[in-house]
């Protein structure tokens, strides 16, 4: 069943645009959402939540519009933005005191067992926390309140690879019960590659794939060979590509690879691809 | 909106905010410009509530942005209040002790804590619609409101004590001066109500459309 739907969501800037973009995540599944610095990641996520106001587009959540909606909608999300930390000088006991309130479904019981499980002690003030458990402070508050879509910018960020090992395994097991889904951005193509069941990427504001994981790896593949056999033809069908004296490398897409016979095909992974997109053709 | 105001007073009220409110003591002290006293602002919530990331915690709860921006207007008010209620009684042993009265600026009398309210009107009518235009930055709107303020009360205090007519009417110590003072801070209540309330209209009509 379909959780969240973003559909031609513009919004215009002096210097950038989100352009349209859409995409669907049905429950019980987890997205990637990856680009590069400034590719829109931030502001597709603010303005799918009217912290920015979206210049047109909808957003569907549950069924419900998400823009008139919002409080409701609100209710069921659980947010966690980067690495912006609130209130470092208070205790976690005093922010969740607060936090609480606002929530029809909170869940005092799971709440105690998010502390435990995450080791958080709720007498320490945030500014003590490492960011690690910063990141778990934020996901407990919003696992407390039964979220049914957890939307977090960039949670893996500042982590150690151990940690960030951790929260991936601690995804997958929060979408087992098929109820709650997971949308989360990252630059770390591995996080992908270890967890998410599909892929939104972006570049510029625009959308250029959003689909299952293994269907956007498969429609991608990477071509080597000599520089002799670049043609001019071939470098029309090259997304990205690297050339040295040895010869070159691209990306191309796997409905493209026709007539590439004699060249060296090998499959692409997800920072390949973005790396080819994001460096262009060589002219 | 309850549950707003609790977040207020739980995570945005810092104890600084005890120091400033004893600023009233400072009535204490005979001879200078009293209204200087309540200049002591609310200045420090916004700049505190900046490093808090404050504006961004309450916009991603479930409530509605005009609450949040009615819940801090609430909280600058209840601050400016409870700095008048606590002067108040260093003002009338002010008073009690120094027979003489000021004389460097106004006497507290009833008239001076009309004047006063009508100074916070001043403030908040240019500081709230000031900061939320940005929910960011804090300095220039304090500067302009500190300035606004600031002309107000030298052009009171210095009317008050040079007209001879202002001077005996509203400068005036004890009972025998109510008659005519009483009125100045029942204008001062009615006015702080209207400017503070018309400070959060605009304030939440702007952070409704800011973009965060």
């Amino acid at each position: 069943m379909e959780l969240l739907s973003v559909h031609n969501l513009n919004k215009k800037y002096e210097k950038f645009a989100l352009k349209n973009v859409s995409f669907s995540l049905e429950k019980g599944y987890i997205m990637g959402f990856v680009g590069r610095n400034g590719a829109g990641k931030t502001t597709t996520l603010k303005t799918m939540l009217n912290l920015v106001h979206a210049d047109g587009g909808t957003v569907s959540f549950l069924g419900k519009d998400y823009f008139s909606d919002e409080l409701a909608c609100k209710q069921k999300i659980g947010l966690m933005f980067g690495d912006i930390f609130y209130y470092p000088k208070q205790r976690l006991r005093t922010i969740t005191n607060v936090v609480k309130r606002f929530y029809n479904e909170w869940d005092d019981a799971a709440y105690e067992g998010y502390l435990a499980r995450f080791d958080l002690d709720p007498e320490k003030k945030v500014e003590k926390l490492s960011t690690g458990m910063k990141v778990k402070y934020s996901l407990a508050l919003a696992l407390s309140h039964h979220a049914q879509l957890l939307i977090l910018d960039e949670p893996t960020s500042g982590l150690d690879p151990v940690s960030r090992d951790d929260m991936l395994e601690l995804f997958q097991e929060l979408i087992e019960g098929g109820e709650t889904s997971i949308l989360f951005s990252t630059q770390i193509t591995s996080d992908l590659e270890k967890c998410a069941d599909f892929i939104t990427y972006i570049k510029d504001g625009a959308i250029i794939a959003s689909t299952e994981k293994d269907e956007f790896l498969d429609s991608y593949k990477i071509l080597k060979g000599s520089g002799e056999r670049l043609t001019n033809d071939l470098r029309h069908k090259l997304i990205g590509c690297k050339e040295n004296s040895l010869g070159f490398s691209g990306l191309v897409k796997t409905t493209d690879l026709r007539g590439s016979t004699g060249l060296e095909v090998s499959a692409a992974d997800i920072e390949s691809i973005m790396i080819y997109y994001e460096k262009g053709r060589a002219e | 909106m309850k549950d707003l105001l609790y977040k207020e007073f739980r995570l945005c009220w810092h104890p600084n905010m005890f120091l400033f409110l004893l600023f009233g003591t400072f009535l204490l002290f005979p001879g200078w410009p009293f209204i200087i006293t309540f200049f002591i602002p609310v200045n420090s919530l916004f700049f505190v509530d900046r490093a808090n990331r404050d504006v961004f915690f309450a916009a991603l709860l479930p409530v509605r942005k005009k609450d949040v921006v009615l819940a801090k207007v609430c909280l600058v008010a209840i601050i400016e209040l409870l700095q008048i209620i606590v002067a108040v009684p260093f003002a009338i042993i002010n008073n009690a002790v120094y027979l003489k009265g000021n004389m460097v600026g106004m006497n507290t009398n009833f008239a001076f804590f009309g004047l006063v309210l009508m100074m916070y009107a001043i403030f908040n009518l240019i500081f709230l619609p000031g900061f939320y235009k940005t929910a960011y930055k804090v300095g220039m709107p304090i500067i302009l409101a500190i300035c606004a303020a600031a002309v107000y009360v030298t052009a009171v205090d210095v009317a008050v004590v040079s007209v001879p007519v202002l001077r005996v009417k509203l400068d005036g110590l004890g009972a025998s001066h109510m008659a005519g003072q009483l009125p100045v801070l029942l204008a001062g209540v009615v006015l702080f109500a209207l400017l503070t309330l018309l400070a959060y209209r605009i304030s939440a009509r702007r952070f409704e459309r800011l973009d965060l």
